[in-house]
């Protein structure tokens, strides 16, 4: 399959594990960013009394927990893509093959974070979805080439169809491209 | 203006006036010739030695006012004649047309000539920084640079996306074989 006619296919989960490891070595090198700028202010505010910050384990989860969400959050509802994801070339959509809004973005984000396993549903599923897909009704599809507004625009892909492109709203039920079932 | 039957008309003229010559020298010198042989067999043991002597001497006296008289007049007489000779020659046709330069130059042997030549002193004499950062500026380096890397990213890049594209259909189809899963309506192609 060439990268023209894998564009706007729903990805496959080697690619979006791949995509969701970068994003978690984001996440972490920011919290050690974050976590190191701490201790700074610790040192030039007490440099006499200084040592290292030792913050309790909840408190470490909890900021995890935030910043992954927020990272995750608004990459997907700014662009549809993370760092991961624009590495990977890989795009959020809502099932509707439109940009997933604010709202949906956060409860994504939080369950991606809380149930991480989930994703690997996606190499079960016949419609390459996650858990989290299922329940936020999104979609990650490839997107290696071209702008949002172009990836997100509504496009009917009917089974066969070598080529995508825009030809009118697609019906409720969604039609994820050939090979990929619902 | 002289034509060429002329100047050989005037050369003929020149050359049997110079063999008048010779010929009335040659008679002229007859008797003293012949008196000379004479002499020769005559006279015997030192008389033949003082005469022999005694003409010599003269002989070298004759010959070094001779040859100051030639080093006097030769300069100023065979500069005009040497100049007409080349006015009225073309040397490069002349050349061109009975020289063969190719033959010539591959007698001469070129390594002996190259190996004399002292390469680091004329190297030393260029200024190679100024000549390499006209080089650099001319071919814009930096931006050449600056492409290839862009270029180098952006397929590896390419490949992983692709890699892992692949790598997905391969975990779709197995799955889909250990699920025992029919085909789809329009499968993926491997």
């Amino acid at each position: 399959m060439t990268a023209s006619s894998r564009e706007y296919t729903p990805a496959g989960v080697v690619s979006r594990v791949v995509a969701a490891l970068v994003d978690a070595v984001v996440v972490a090198v920011t919290a050690g960013g974050m976590f190191l700028t701490v201790a700074a202010a610790e040192f030039i505010w007490r440099p006499k009394s200084f040592s290292w910050p030792k913050p309790a384990p909840w408190l470490s989860l909890a900021v995890l927990f935030v910043l992954a969400t927020v990272y995750l959050a608004a990459g997907w509802a700014t662009n549809g893509r993370t760092i991961g994801g624009s590495l990977m070339g890989l795009r959020v959509l809502s099932a509707a093959r439109r940009p997933v809004g604010w709202s949906r973005a956060t409860g994504r984000a939080v369950l991606c974070v809380l149930f991480p396993i989930g994703l690997l549903w996606v190499a079960v599923s016949g419609s390459r979805r996650s858990v989290q897909d299922l329940l936020m009704r999104s979609l990650v599809v490839h997107d290696w080439h071209h702008a949002l507004d172009a990836a997100a625009r509504p496009v009917a892909v009917s089974p066969g169809a070598g080529e995508v492109g825009p030809h009118r709203r697609p019906p409720r039920s969604v039609q994820l491209g050939h090979g990929f079932r619902q | 203006m002289t034509t060429a039957t002329d100047r050989r008309a005037a050369t003929d003229i020149l050359l049997g006036a110079g063999a008048c010559a010779l010929g009335l020298v040659r008679w002229s010198t007859l008797p003293i010739r012949t008196a000379t042989l004479i002499a020769v067999r005559v006279t015997r043991g030192t008389t033949r030695d003082r005469l022999a002597a005694a003409l010599a001497a003269r002989g070298g006296l004759l010959r070094r006012r001779l040859r100051l008289i030639a080093e006097a007049t030769l300069p100023v007489v065979l500069r005009p004649v040497l100049e007409a000779v080349l006015d009225a020659v073309d040397l490069t046709t002349l050349v061109r047309e009975h020289l063969d330069l190719n033959e010539l130059v591959s007698d001469v042997d070129l390594e002996a000539v190259v190996v004399g030549i002292d390469l680091d002193a004329i190297i030393h004499r260029i200024d190679l920084a100024a000549l390499a950062s006209e080089v650099i500026n001319v071919v814009d380096l930096p931006r050449i640079v600056r492409e290839s890397s862009e270029t180098i990213a952006s397929e590896t890049v390419q490949d992983m996306r692709t890699e892992c594209a692949r790598a997905d259909d391969a975990v779709a189809r197995l799955v889909d074989r250990l699920l025992r899963r029919g085909p789809a309506p329009n499968p993926a192609p491997r």
